[in-house]
């Protein structure tokens, strides 16, 4: 059945579901390896639990666009092609360097590619945020991630023990460990870093920002504020912990109240992002439509 | 609708070309023989070192050495060489860069470095690493068909390689340590290279491929 897609007002057919279908099956195929290693990855790695999440909200990015993207005439743009092959070379070369990384983005790209080609830049331009909120999706290769949060780990551990000199805690900070009087350490290492939130809280603030924000500066400004606020959730994590270990005692430290502040840490971000973010949009007029709207 | 072959046409060959690559295993000529390298090695003693299920299991390497050769005065070098059969797999070599800091190492300094021994010369990282009162002059390059390797990336970059080329995509990391103990950096490198020339024959004749 072709061109049901209907009320198109150009004259190029449409390609037919059937067409849609057999590119669909090919990628899947393709990706089939790829994306069953993604999901094990969201489900052991719980940096990247949030992995699950984020196709079904992108999915439901575009589906809030539909009236809208009903109404714009089908075009095809000649980058989708070059985007198309950029993917497909990615994935050629990614596939062989069995570098993990590199494949997963050639999928979000090849998506975004076959898109732009079978539809037009107009159409793209409504739904680009889908495809890149996909991005999140994806962990940041290790050695990466581990060089971009371990300065920020310093930052938060010094920080940390200067709070804890204010408060009266002896301590010794050598590097991201404190150690605490009773031969106790704190190694603010990356598995208890409170960073472990941050691709999490990244993709929130994402989200966040183009839901909510009309002006790009003030969507970027939201984005960015995610780094700070998770890096002081970070000290403030570090600070209960030490003054549990301290005051109460180094099982309290160790179980209870660390598990419990990964939470409560999360729920602090999450809320500093909330209030920014209606922060930014006071002063505005109500009825300037957030979210992607041109 | 021509859009359509035209993203089919070109969908369908990258996606045979990448389950080739993806299922290919390239086998390398002969096994590696690490173990077979001797204890004693001119005027170098070796003792092996245990090495723990849970390490090997991370390392994932085809086959380990990992042992101490001391020479006559007591200078005692620390040699780790890991070979991979194939890359390709999961069992990609980690480097100490990474791998240290979690074992609670710290590192205060990494330099590339020209490194002299047998008649050659490779660019070696040299790192200075310190755990509570120990400090070690470690050295590590990777070696793989292509030649001798400084970075995580060169050795990334030469897989994609010979994995388009087809050929094995078998690699070796050679490490070496060696205490300060109030030595400086230089002189302990000294040490390293002077039991690289004793080590390299063995270690040549252990490996399936010979570019080394």
């Amino acid at each position: 059945m072709p061109n049901s897609s209907a009320s198109h007002i150009d004259n190029k057919p449409a390609p037919a579901w059937w067409q849609i279908g057999l590119i669909a099956l090919v990628i899947v195929l393709m990706y089939l390896p790829v994306l069953s290693n993604l999901a094990r990855d969201w489900y052991t790695d719980d940096n990247y639990s949030h992995g699950f999440l984020i196709l079904p909200i992108s999915f439901w990015l575009v589906w809030r666009k539909r009236e809208t993207l009903r109404s714009i005439p089908l075009e095809s743009s000649k980058w989708g092609l070059v985007a198309i092959i950029g993917a497909l070379l990615m994935y050629l070369l990614g596939t062989a360097g069995m570098e993990y990384f590199t494949v997963r983005v050639s999928f979000v790209l090849l998506l975004f590619g076959i898109t732009l080609y079978l539809a037009g830049a107009r159409l793209v331009r409504e739904i680009w945020f889908a495809f890149f909120f996909l991005l999140f999706m994806i962990p940041v290769p290790y050695v990466i991630y581990y060089s971009a949060t371990f300065p920020l780990q310093l930052i938060g551990s010094k920080v940390a023990a200067g709070v804890l000199g204010v408060i009266g805690i002896p301590h010794l900070r050598q590097g991201n460990v404190i150690h605490l009087p009773d031969n106790y350490s704190l190694e603010v290492a990356e598995a208890c870093s409170g960073l472990r939130s941050l691709v999490t809280l990244l993709a929130l603030g994402a989200l966040l920002a183009y839901l909510t924000q009309n002006k790009l500066w003030k969507a970027l400004l939201l984005f960015a504020a995610t780094v700070p606020i998770a890096i002081a959730a970070n000290i403030f994590r570090i600070c209960v912990t030490a003054i549990g270990a301290y005051g109460i005692s180094r099982e309290v430290a160790e179980g209870t109240i660390h598990e419990l502040s990964g939470t409560i840490v999360f729920m602090f971000s999450l809320i500093c992002l909330l209030i920014l973010s209606s922060l930014l949009r006071t002063g505005e007029s109500k009825d300037a439509p957030p979210g992607g709207g041109s | 609708m021509k859009k359509f072959w035209i993203i089919l046409v070109l969908l369908i060959p990258f996606g045979a070309m990448a389950t080739v690559l993806r299922y290919l295993v390239v086998e390398p000529e002969r096994p590696s023989q690490l173990a077979a390298i001797p204890l004693q090695i001119g005027e170098w003693e070796g003792a092996d070192f245990p090495i723990s299920e849970a390490t090997a299991a991370v390392l994932q390497a085809t086959e380990i050495l990992l042992r101490s050769y001391a020479d006559s005065s007591g200078t005692s070098v620390g040699v780790y060489v890991g070979y991979f059969r194939d890359q390709k797999y999961g069992s990609q070599i980690h480097s100490p860069r990474h791998c240290l800091p979690g074992g609670g190492w710290v590192l205060t300094d990494i330099q590339h470095v020209p490194f002299r021994f047998g008649e050659k010369q490779v660019e070696v990282n040299r790192m200075t690493i310190t755990r509570r009162a120990r400090t070690d002059q470690m050295f590590y390059w990777f070696h793989t068909r292509s030649g001798d390797l400084t970075s995580e990336y060169a050795l990334k970059f030469d897989l994609v390689r010979n994995s388009l080329l087809l050929s094995p995509t078998d690699a070796v990391i050679i490490r070496l340590t060696v205490g300060q103990q109030g030595r400086t950096p230089e002189e302990c490198q000294r040490i390293s290279e002077r039991f690289m020339d004793a080590f390299l024959p063995a270690l040549r004749q252990s490996l399936p491929f010979r570019s080394l």
